[in-house]
């Protein structure tokens, strides 16, 4: 009863967003592994994702037809960073450009910028592993703990010493 | 005071000197590396070299042909040490000595300041060295930002108008303008801090007698210089606006104290955009929470204070428990929707105020304490040196990086444009292409040649480098029918340099592949790394130059 109740809830809040005409729509064709494409804008240090979906349950695609269509609703700037991404895939995809390998996230990146009326998608290469600048991990929560309480009780024993 | 500590006062500069080295060793044995590991340090060795080519504000060889604006300069202090000494003292160099001098000078000045205030001896050294060797400017350093170790302004605009009220002589009213105006210049942060440390203390010292003339030879050069200041600082446009979408709390996030950060490390620190961590230490915030209970000294009320203001500022917009936790709205939360307040990204800096205050109000605690024992003084000291180094981690975020990438750009002649093709960088967080941009920028000490990359500020998508690369390699991966060997001249690039390495292997391949058959056989690098073409008479006239790349953007984007 309690699980019933529960997918009711989350399948309430999983529908599609039907508020509001799309700045941007994307049409990614590709039928096998349609729930394993996500696609994002990037923009300096954040990522958007789009609202994907394929059907007539969602306002902005008209029928099922096998072309995952993500749309984004808010306004976009003249020049966006587009990635399209796929936690795993088991064979190669979009004409061998993303191939199954040890990357869990491969992906492809387009530069969409906007002269006049006109759109224009041009795809960019990626590097192949990411950078980590890595100086520290630990956080020595226990040392400092303890630091912590031994400084409080000496400035507490000076002052207590000398009121 | 005896003669021990009338010799510590004596030897305060040299002991400030040597604490710095410690603090950042082995940097004053390597002067021409790195002790950071953050992209914005090359960002400030690319200044030194952009300055050469500033003309009417405009950075002549950043986003050629366009230029760059000067925009927002994080430090005019800064800004002004590498316009005279840019050609005198090499940039790497330039920059050690500003780390060494900066913390040297920031312990040294905090140590008179106490003093002023009635701590003396190793107290002051003490409080001079909470000051001077505080968490954010060990964050400072390992980010890079190597202007926030000059900090001792701060402590300058205390001890001045501490003396301003005891000797009501102009020349300390000067010195205190000056200092006020050093905060300003070296950071809009500092400037906020000071500012705020000046207002407080003016309400505090002001005099029974002959208060208007006593104010007025602070106030009319502060208001004089300060309008000026805000005039040129929001008469520019933010070169950062494009970098950032949502309100204003998103993206301070990160740039603000928390419930963690404030004593413990960030385990994510430097490894995601900045290093924020620990902000704050035990001895500045168990001075806050027992200075009402202690009430030593006259003047225990204007520093706790200051303190308790600046460390509620540096929770910026919330009160979290990390820093991409939702929180409890915070002071800035009410100033949201002010665009004033929008170049504050960082609003932890404003936590230089309790450094400033705390370390002070434990001078007190620590100068009553050795009237009675002065083994206190001592055991301050080594206390205070442990928390600075061990506790603050000093050899863990100790780094040492060579600036200088590759001979190859020692070898680049030619006065044309450089042009550097490399991948866009798959993560999530923007580390990478600001830090690709940044040291690709940094290299133009050693060629000198204009580049297409716009090296002013943390955008990195809105440049002509940014435009071309697009274009170039939309071309190499699906269409290939552009000319480049005859395009480039055309826009002025007279070198594409390839950091081919950095591609994945399935596009490295393609690349060079297309590139060697429509330019040739490229030029390349001893470990084979970098290639490079290069060719002849590039187009100069800047008219021309400026409406070939309109026609392109036109036909391409």
């Amino acid at each position: 009863m309690i699980t019933t109740l529960l997918l009711f809830v989350l399948n309430a809040y999983s529908q599609p967003e039907t508020i509001g005409e799309p700045t941007l729509l994307i049409r990614v064709l590709q039928p096998e592994q349609l729930q394993n494409i996500e696609v994002q804008i990037k923009r300096g240090q954040q990522v958007v994702p789009l609202t994907c979906g394929d059907g007539q349950e969602y306002s902005w695609d008209a029928v099922e037809d096998g072309v995952l269509t993500c749309a984004y609703f808010n306004p976009i700037n003249i020049v966006e960073h587009i990635r399209i991404t796929s936690k795993s895939i088991s064979t190669p995809i979009f004409d061998g450009a993303i191939q199954p390998g040890t990357d869990t996230r491969p992906e492809l990146s387009y530069n969409i910028s906007k002269q006049g009326s006109r759109w224009t998608a041009n795809r960019v290469a990626l590097h192949q592993t990411n950078v980590s600048i890595g100086a520290m991990t630990n956080s020595w929560e226990w040392l400092i703990g303890f630091w912590c309480l031994f400084i409080a009780n000496i400035l507490g024993w000076v002052w207590w010493n000398n009121k | 005071m005896g003669l021990v500590e009338q010799q510590v006062e004596r030897w305060t500069p040299l002991i400030s000197l040597l604490c710095a080295i410690m603090w950042t060793w082995p940097l004053v044995l390597q002067m021409d590396m790195n002790p950071s590991r953050h992209f914005d340090a090359y960002g400030l060795l690319w200044l030194t070299e952009g300055i050469q080519h500033l003309k009417h504000g405009i950075f002549e060889h950043s986003n050629f042909p366009h230029g760059q604006n000067i925009g927002h300069i994080d430090s005019w202090i800064y800004f002004g040490l590498a316009w005279m000494c840019g050609e005198l003292i090499p940039p790497p160099m330039l920059l050690s000595l500003l780390i060494l001098l900066g913390i040297s000078s920031s312990i040294w000045m905090m140590s008179i300041c106490a003093q002023s205030w009635g701590v003396r001896g190793l107290n002051a050294l003490s409080v001079g060295l909470l000051f001077g060797l505080n968490g954010l400017v060990l964050n400072a350093i390992l980010e890079g930002a190597y202007y926030f170790t000059v900090l001792a302004w701060l402590p300058g605009l205390a001890w001045a108008i501490r003396r301003y009220s005891q000797y009501k002589q102009t020349l300390h009213a000067f010195w205190t303008v000056m200092m006020w105006l050093g905060c300003l210049l070296t950071s809009a942060y500092l400037g906020i801090v000071g500012s705020l440390v000046l207002l407080l203390l003016i309400i505090h010292l002001l005099p029974r007698h002959n208060k208007v003339p006593w104010l007025l030879s602070i106030v009319i050069p502060i208001v004089v210089l300060g309008a000026a200041y805000s005039i040129i600082f929001f008469g520019n446009t933010t070169h950062r606006a494009h970098d950032f979408i949502g309100i204003a709390e998103d993206w301070t996030s990160m740039g603000s104290s928390n419930l963690w950060n404030i004593l413990l490390w960030n385990t994510n620190l430097d490894t995601d955009a900045h290093s924020l961590g620990p902000v704050s230490n035990v001895f500045l915030i168990v001075m806050l929470c027992i200075a009402p209970l202690t009430r030593i000294g006259q003047h225990w009320s204007v520093w706790w204070a200051i303190g308790v203001i600046s460390l509620m500022l540096s929770f910026g917009y919330q009160i979290s428990a990390t820093e991409i936790d939702q929180g409890i709205p915070w002071l800035f939360w009410m100033f949201q929707d002010w665009s004033i307040v929008n170049f504050i990204h960082f609003p932890v800096r404003l936590h230089w105020g309790l450094d400033l205050a705390g370390a002070l109000l434990l001078g007190q605690l620590l100068q009553r304490g050795t009237q009675n024992n002065p083994k206190i003084a001592v055991w301050g000291f080594g206390l205070i040196l442990f928390q600075c180094t061990v506790i603050q981690g000093v050899w863990v975020r100790q780094s040492s990086t060579p600036y200088h990438t590759s001979e190859i750009y020692k070898d680049l002649t030619g006065s044309g444009a450089l042009l550097e093709l490399h991948p866009i960088f798959s993560s999530r967080s923007d580390i990478e292409p600001l830090l690709i941009k940044n040291v690709l920028c940094s290299q133009q000490i050693y060629h000198h040649k204009p580049l297409l990359k716009g090296c002013m500020g943390t955008t990195t998508s809105d440049s002509n480098d940014w435009k071309i690369r697009t274009i170039l390699m939309s071309d190499i991966l699906d269409s290939q029918s552009i000319s480049w060997g005859q395009l480039f001249p055309s826009l002025g690039v007279d070198t594409l340099l390839v950091h081919i390495d950095w591609f994945q292997t399935s596009d490295a391949i393609k690349i060079e592949s297309y590139l060697t058959q429509t330019l040739g056989q490229p030029n390349t690098s001893a470990d084979g790394s970098i290639l490079y073409w290069t060719f002849v008479d590039p187009e100069k006239d800047h008219e021309l130059l400026l409406q070939n790349y309109t026609a392109l953007y036109n036909q391409h984007l």
